[in-house]
């Protein structure tokens, strides 16, 4: 996060219009992608992954197309200490994930263990979520 | 560091809000400026010092802490 925002006035209707195609849009390409991969029910993959998908295309089309109506960038965004909470709580999670990462890879290559990608993936991303998120609290604590 | 931001501020009759709006900052970041827990960055003490009218080493004293000359030790 380079910089913070400040919310003012509204986008046009055609703004909003957009964002939301752009979610149906990239969502169906998503959900068509994963029943591909689907061999026995593809309608189900295509709805689940087009239905776990769309909100987060839909906040990518806001940023496209309304952010620029409702969002003014914040000049002295690094001067607040939110951004400074911000900081430190990314380069903590970023310290935690090198440490975790580190022994688990090496707990794995003793064990000789074989763990999914999917698995793996997912827990890097909770941890790095969950250490941004207490990190990010126990600063605000301190500080305030 | 200390400073004297709640005091002139209230010479003022400014609430912290409207400081936050006069710097450009977050209402919270004046707060934690005030109580002493978060040290403003040179830019945003430079605009502090514009926005009462005096030089930032009117505002902010540095806690005391001894410098070592390299050429003694």
């Amino acid at each position: 996060m380079a910089t913070t925002t400040r919310t003012s006035g509204k986008a046009p209707l055609s703004a909003y219009v957009l964002s939301v195609l752009t979610a149906l849009v990239l969502a169906s390409i998503v959900g068509a992608i994963a029943s591909l991969f689907y061999d026995e029910n593809r309608l189900l993959g295509f709805v689940i992954f087009a239905a776990c998908t769309a909100g987060t295309f839909f906040a990518l089309g806001w940023v496209l197309f309304v952010s620029k109506y409702t969002v003014e960038p914040d000049e002295h965004a690094e001067d607040n200490i939110e951004h400074r909470w911000y900081d430190k709580a990314t380069s903590g999670a970023f310290h935690d994930i090198i440490t975790t990462a580190g022994i688990a890879l090496f707990i794995l290559a003793i064990t000789r263990l074989e763990v999914s990608g999917l698995v793996v993936l997912t827990l890097i991303l909770v941890l790095a979520v969950v250490s941004f998120a207490v990190r990010f609290w126990v600063a605000r604590r301190r500080d305030s | 560091m200390e400073n004297i931001i709640a005091e002139q501020r209230g010479e003022r009759s400014w609430s912290q809000a409207h400081l936050a709006a006069l710097l450009g900052v977050s209402r919270q970041t004046v707060i934690s400026i005030e109580r002493g827990r978060f040290d403003p960055s040179l830019p945003l003490a430079f605009r502090i010092a514009e926005v009462f009218g005096c030089r930032i080493e009117d505002l902010f004293t540095p806690q005391a802490t001894p410098v070592s000359d390299p050429e003694k030790s």
